[in-house]
């Protein structure tokens, strides 16, 4: 009687173990699945973020506040960048704290224009504290400035900090 | 004893099982609503950057015209914000909401969105054009549903041109109101019997009367509810207001380089500053006063010298 009564609490761990064991299987196949669909995610996000800083890139270049006067003469047609209105957004204050949500809801830690072409002045649009991992976009855009009935334009380079997932 | 032993393990087998299924339908069903959240949150990202009417719609400052497709049928949900001393300039909401489900709301600064509530579409028209003010302030973004039906009766030839350029099929152009079919939304130009009646400078409809100043407006005050059309517009006035202060920094500039004309920004500074102020209510009276100051910025603004 004793022996039988072992060998069902026997049987009964035994089921015990292996419920514990499927539990712990799938357990592990659910994390394992988690991971996978984070993974899967963050990849996702990181595509439209840097989707976003693609567009942002156009978005920056053709913002009126930054954007060269629809009746410059040359320029009514082509994208470029006003550097008297730079200029003010270089010299910081209320002006760049008024954008500041546009950049920081595109996730954007930084915004310079850069003269390259002949080398010159560097200009600073926006800045924060960066993230910890941060990747920059860049393009071309001539640079242009109004002077009495002339147009005097060189070649910059846009430079968008955003920060990563 | 044995029949004891043999009752525990079905009791001990049903309820670990139970357990099992428990877990495996909870984990199953918030992986489904996460999924759907997920879903629903990408779907408005992709409404953000579409709308971006320089990386998508069209060329920059001109009137384009698209049909937009979600992936399926959503409630879109579009907030409006005036600006607050965090949020300088305002901002647009949107969100996008799949059976009582929403999505994370995305946040617009730099987007102005017209639109009449309630808003339940797959295919979305866009129609954005820009403010001018006089310089290009911001280009506006008119949402309406595809399924929905207008007609512009008696429409300037101006509108009717237009119109029939950017070939917006949801846009009927009429002489008369009998024609226009049963269910559209008919819009009467110099008085009339219909849904919405536009004016010189205003614009009637069931939710009250709107004031506009040129055609970008005029489009926003037809389509859009009188809520999120104030609301917008002194987004929009505050936004130029800034600018303004970027143009007085630019004329000192031009000042220095030799130029002779002194711009004067001040009066629209104060006028927009005064449609932006969230506890005022916008009158025609301003609107009128603002068009009279940039016409008059406009004729000042000089090829030799050009401000904007």
């Amino acid at each position: 009687m004793k022996r039988k009564n072992k060998k069902a609490q026997v049987k009964i761990q035994e089921m015990a173990f292996v419920l514990l064991a499927v539990v712990f299987l799938v357990a592990l196949l659910f994390l394992f699945f988690a991971r996978f669909q984070y993974s899967q995610l963050q990849e996702s996000v990181t595509q439209v973020r840097e989707a976003r800083t693609i567009t942002m890139l156009s978005v920056v270049a053709s913002l009126p506040e930054l954007r060269c006067s629809s009746s410059f003469s040359s320029a009514s047609e082509i994208a470029c960048i006003d550097k008297d209105k730079v200029d003010v957004f270089n010299k910081g204050g209320n002006i760049r704290k008024k954008y500041t949500k546009i950049w920081q809801a595109a996730q954007i830690s930084k915004i310079t224009i850069d003269e390259i072409y002949p080398e010159g002045q560097s200009y600073l649009i926006y800045t924060q504290e960066p993230g910890e991992s941060t990747e920059t976009y860049a393009t071309y855009i001539p640079l242009c400035e109004e002077t009495t009935g002339n147009l005097k334009c060189v070649v910059a380079k846009i430079r968008i900090t955003t920060n990563m997932p | 004893m044995k029949k004891a032993q043999f009752q525990f393990a079905w009791i001990f087998a049903v309820i670990v099982g139970a357990l099992i299924l428990f877990l495996a339908f909870y984990f199953a069903g918030t992986f489904l609503l996460q999924q759907r959240h997920e879903q629903t949150t990408v779907e408005t990202q992709f409404l953000d950057i579409i709308t971006d009417p320089f990386s998508y719609l069209g060329s920059m400052g001109a009137t384009t015209y698209k049909q937009l497709e979600l992936p399926k049928e959503y409630e879109i949900i579009i907030e409006c914000s005036t600006s607050t001393s965090m949020e300088m300039l305002g901002k647009n909401t949107i969100t996008l909401m799949e059976k009582n489900e929403a999505g994370i709301q995305r946040n617009l600064y730099n987007k102005y969105l017209y639109f009449e509530q309630p808003f339940k579409a797959k295919k979305i028209n866009a129609l954005s054009k820009p403010f001018e003010m006089p310089w290009r302030v911001s280009d506006i973004i008119i949402f309406w549903p595809a399924d929905q039906e207008y007609c512009f009766v008696d429409a300037p030839f101006k509108i009717k041109n237009e119109v029939e350029r950017l070939e917006i099929e949801t846009i009927k152009t009429e002489t008369k109101k009998i024609n226009c079919e049963e269910n559209a939304i008919t819009v009467c130009f110099e008085g009339g019997n219909c849904d919405v009646v536009v004016y010189d400078s205003k614009i009637e409809k069931d939710d009250g009367t709107i004031y506009y100043t040129g055609d970008a407006l005029m489009y926003a005050g037809i389509f859009s509810d009188k809520l999120i059309y104030d609301c917008n517009l002194k987004r929009l006035a505050s936004r130029l207001n800034t600018q303004a202060l970027i143009y007085e920094e630019k004329s000192l500039s031009l000042l220095q380089k030799g130029c002779s004309i002194n711009y004067n920004l001040q009066n629209i500074k104060e006028i927009s500053s005064q449609i932006a102020d969230p506890n005022k209510f916008i009158s025609a009276t301003s609107i009128e006063n603002l068009q009279k100051e940039a016409d008059a910025l406009g004729r000042a603004n000089s090829n030799y010298c050009t401000l904007f």
